[in-house]
């Protein structure tokens, strides 16, 4: 947290909320916007085959109720998040669960979720907790491979520098 | 402060943080949607269709939650464990009845709150 704290910009970050109830929906969503540590980007859909057409957009997170009901032949929860881990394995998939659902929870993990949170009065603050926890990690992630890059350069810049001193010292000799 | 007998919206107010927008728009998706999520578990439950009653039940336990309806809620849940498990199936009925009987009533609130809000 303090890192984010400490960031002049709130960092952006694209979530998905894939879940048939609209007014869980709307709810969830505001207190997501409301964050004060990041500055994200929502969109919300009510069955996973919506959010499977816009997986093209890879969101950094996505959360997905489990209980995602299954009209006319639709996807339910556990088969949107096959298809959401097989198409875009980068986003981080946090499954919405309900009480004493310990074998759908170990399920989700099994499948591609990166976590599962019940369905309670903790939910929003636990969701909360997992985004940040993913923002932080793509945020060292980030931070490392532009180090990596500095390395790249520097390496790079000091072998250039050997070879034309070898060379001068071939091209115009001491003595 | 609440002054209504069977919801409390403090617990929306706070998420809602001053936007009275959002919580006008809550209350009108519950009134809206919550008729037919009560006709459903009622139909579930007497096609003993325990699957589609316990995902009838988790869906409509937030929504209570939302408006405060702290009895609705717990009777949901109650209706979402039994279905689930598929044990004590002779409880649902009173847990149904008990929302059907005091659902009007938490219209008749909300929009009571609806009318406030758009003085």
């Amino acid at each position: 947290m303090q890192t984010f704290l400490k960031m002049k910009k709130k960092p952006e970050i694209k979530i998905f909320f894939v879940d048939d109830d609209p007014i869980y929906t709307k709810v969830f969503v505001k207190n997501i916007e409301d964050s004060s540590y990041y500055s994200p980007l929502v969109k919300s859909f009510l069955s996973g085959e919506d959010s499977l057409r816009n997986v093209h957009e890879r969101p950094d997170v996505i959360i997905l109720d489990y209980y995602l009901k299954r009209d006319n032949n639709g996807l339910n929860g556990l088969e949107t998040l096959k298809r959401l881990s097989r198409a875009n394995p980068k986003s981080k998939v946090i499954m919405l669960t309900a009480q004493d659902d310990l074998s759908i929870a170990v399920n989700s993990i099994k499948f591609g979720a990166y976590d599962y949170v019940v369905k309670s009065e903790t939910a929003f603050l636990k969701v909360q907790n997992a985004i940040n926890n993913i923002m932080y990690h793509k945020l060292l992630y980030t931070k490392a491979r532009g180090q990596k890059l500095w390395l790249k350069i520097a390496s790079a810049a000091l072998l250039a520098m050997v070879i034309s001193m070898i060379a001068f010292s071939y091209l115009y000799p001491i003595g | 402060m609440n002054s209504h007998k069977t919801i409390n919206l403090d617990y929306l107010r706070k998420l809602a943080r001053g936007d009275e927008k959002f919580v006008e728009d809550v209350i009108e998706l519950f009134i809206k949607n919550t008729p037919n999520a009560i006709r459903n578990m009622r139909k579930y439950y007497e096609r003993e269709n325990w699957e589609d009653l316990m995902m009838e039940a988790h869906k409509i336990r937030p929504s209570f939650n939302f408006m405060g309806t702290r009895e609705m809620e717990e009777a949901a849940k109650a209706i979402e464990n039994y279905a689930s498990r598929q044990t004590e199936l002779e409880k649902i009925e009173s847990f149904i009845e008990k929302i059907e009987k005091n659902i009007e009533e938490v219209y008749e609130e909300l929009k009571d709150e609806l009318r406030k809000i758009n003085i």
